[in-house]
């Protein structure tokens, strides 16, 4: 069987699996859409643009679609970490209804603090009650970074005041799949960043288990969706890369598909906000654009039903979905060789300058001395 | 003639073969490019300003990277030559001098003027030791300049280098840090070139021997001191 049978072969049996699991929900996901306004027509090119997103052939589109229509049958259990939210809004925000927005309301999200309407005893009983009932087929996204200093006493949770490290850790081991959705919990986020006092680490630190990263501060809409569909057509893992990322979100750099990289290499830079340069939309690396050395598809996927993204909007990338980028990418506006070493609080060219100067000097006063030294002892010889 | 004149020819020596010669001119002027091209790169100050259709940044990096790579052949061979070539015994014993306390002492000392320069091998201990971490300095910058390559050029041997590159770019903690290694390893070059510079010259009036010729020649000559005669 070449790769593209065993991969259509691999999805028409996990459908199978899905189908044969029972939903939650009276109606079924069609005739939800159905009744939001959203016709078949529609509902079709929407899986035609995920399946391309996700990087698969056209072919799969009807199979995608199949296994859309069954995503009631994944029940979705949503952790807050140490975090603000950010990404679930970006997740949920959009102007009208997405068909992706609506998928994911309508799924069974049995836990996600923001949008439940249980609280206290009773949410964290929903909790327990979903961790049980859907023991081992549960898909956990967990948002926000994990605080672990002081046995992680620095975010608890819930009445019995429970550590978020104890309520990752268990929900981790009966997930079916574990998603850590924007950078915080993929990598820490700012909450890790130095001196990081919360000692706050990504979920894949914290839990034995195999583990996605979406990061993204926030990751786009269409990264969250797509990998959940992902794992929804085959139920596996994606091609991963090094940092366990998706490679059909996080494949190539923000720098390789932007629309201002001819600016980039004719070398027509912005050197100041506002000026002919920026209002040309030339390159904006001279304001500290991090897009070279940060791994997203936000260049093509853009934002907010694809409308725009910081870069057209004149903003350099800040890097936000590289590990550790509050203390690898900043200054925020400025160039990298502009980063503060830490410690020294000073950059490297400050650095490299003052020990250079520090050379020149130490050779003049060095030839100098010689000068005397050897008088002496050209006259001996 | 004068007594002291014939002795200060007899003693010559032939240390550096032309291979070696030549490599350590192109690792000069190669480096000095590289640090000028990748100077461009770090903050562009050209800019062509009146079409985006001459690729002046691009060309620039182009420059760099061929550059780039002439270092990394002319490294590797350097290297191999060191350990393996004909005339690599000289140099290796100077891996005597570096583990031997008196050697760095005598070595120190005679850079303050007190007492002559003593040493087994080619090089002194500080002297070794300075090459050494250049020559680190020259595969840091290589490994770092080709990992920032692979994300560059896709096809050839930048996609079969793809992978393994990425790998100990995560060694290195992301491309960023790469990055900014990549940019310090220029700092390391532009004070070890000054200090090399003086230090060929000065201990060359110092010691009375033989300066920047030894680099083209291959002969070193020295006065001929008392344990010469001896021997
Ligand atoms: C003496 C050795 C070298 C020096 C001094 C040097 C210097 C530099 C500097 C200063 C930068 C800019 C970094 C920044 O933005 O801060 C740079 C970038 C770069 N260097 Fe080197 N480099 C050296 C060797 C190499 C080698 C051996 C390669 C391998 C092919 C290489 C490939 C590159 C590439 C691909 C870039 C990035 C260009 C881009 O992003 O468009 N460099 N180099
Ligand atoms: S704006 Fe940023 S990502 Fe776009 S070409 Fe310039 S440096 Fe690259
Ligand atoms: S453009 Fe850069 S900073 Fe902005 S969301 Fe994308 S990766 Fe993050």
């Amino acid at each position: 069987m070449n790769g593209f049978d065993a991969l259509y072969a691999k999805a028409e049996k996990h459908i199978a699996v899905l189908s044969s699991l029972s939903s939650t929900k009276e109606e079924s996901i069609e005739q939800m859409l159905e009744k939001r306004g959203i016709g078949r027509r529609e509902f079709m090119k929407w899986a035609a643009g995920v399946t391309a997103m996700l990087a698969l052939p056209s072919q799969f589109t009807p199979l995608f679609a199949q296994a859309a229509k069954l995503a009631d049958r994944l029940p979705l259990i949503w952790l807050h970490m140490a975090e603000c939210t950010g990404c679930s809004e970006a997740l949920i925000r959009s102007d009208a209804p997405t068909v992706d927005s609506l998928i994911f309301d309508y799924i069974s999200l049995e836990y996600h603090e923001t949008l439940m309407a249980a609280a206290g005893w009773q949410a964290e009983a929903n909790l327990e009650n979903a961790m049980k009932t859907y023991a081992g087929r549960y898909i956990l996204l967990v948002e926000g970074g994990v605080p672990t200093a002081m046995n992680g006493q620095y975010l608890t949770l819930g009445a019995h005041a429970r550590t978020g490290l104890d309520f990752v850790q268990e929900a981790a081991s009966h997930a079916a799949a574990i998603f850590s959705i924007g950078t915080c919990a993929s990598f820490g986020g700012i909450q890790a960043a130095a001196p990081n006092p919360t000692g706050a680490k990504g979920v894949d630190k914290v839990v034995k288990q195999p583990v996605i990263n979406v990061p993204g501060c926030p990751p786009s809409a269409a990264n969250i969706v797509g990998t959940l569909m992902h794992y929804l057509l085959f139920g596996t893992l994606p091609a991963l890369d090094m940092y366990s990322r998706p490679k059909w979100a996080y494949g190539n750099r923000i720098h390789d598909l932007c629309e201002r990289r001819g600016h980039f290499d004719a070398g027509e830079f912005v050197e100041s906000f506002g000026d002919d340069g920026a209002k040309e939309g030339w390159c904006l690396y001279k304001q500290g654009c991090k897009g070279p050395y940060t791994f997203n598809n936000c260049s093509t996927e853009r934002f907010n039903q694809h409308v725009n993204w910081p870069i057209g909007a004149g903003h350099g990338c800040m890097g936000c979905s590289e590990p550790n980028f509050w203390d690898t990418m900043g200054p925020l506006e400025q160039p990298l060789q502009s980063h503060l070493v830490m410690g020294l609080n000073s950059t490297v060219d400050k650095i490299g300058t003052t020990l250079l100067t520090g050379t020149v000097v130490g050779i003049g006063a060095h030839s100098v001395a010689s000068l005397f030294m050897n008088n002496k002892d050209e006259k001996e010889s | 003639m004068d007594k002291r004149e014939s002795s200060g020819v007899e003693h010559v020596s032939f240390v550096y073969s032309s291979t070696n010669r030549l490599l350590h001119w192109i690792r000069a002027v190669v480096i000095t490019g590289l640090a000028i091209t990748g100077f461009y790169i770090a903050s562009p100050f050209l800019s062509s300003g009146e079409s985006s259709d001459q690729l002046i940044y691009g060309e620039w990096v182009s420059w760099h990277v061929l550059l780039g790579f002439i270092l990394i052949s002319a490294g590797i061979l350097r290297i191999f030559l060191f350990f393996f070539g004909k005339d690599s015994r000289s140099e290796l014993s100077s891996l005597k001098d570096e583990f031997s306390l008196k050697s760095w002492i005598l070595q120190l000392k005679s850079y303050f003027f007190i007492g002559e320069l003593q040493k087994k091998g080619l090089y002194g201990p500080l002297q070794f030791l300075a090459y050494t971490v250049i020559m680190l300095l020259v595969v840091l910058s290589s490994l770092s300049g080709l990992i920032l390559y692979v994300h560059i050029y896709h096809q050839g041997l930048a996609g079969l280098l793809y992978e393994p590159m990425r790998v100990v770019e995560v060694w290195m903690g992301g491309l960023a840090t790469v990055r900014l290694i990549h940019h310090i390893t220029m700092w390391g070059f532009l004070i070890f070139i000054p200090i090399h510079v003086y230090m060929v010259i000065w201990s060359a009036i110092r010691f009375k021997h033989a300066a920047l010729d030894v680099m083209f020649t291959g002969y070193d000559y020295h006065l001929k001191k008392r344990g010469d005669e001896e021997r």
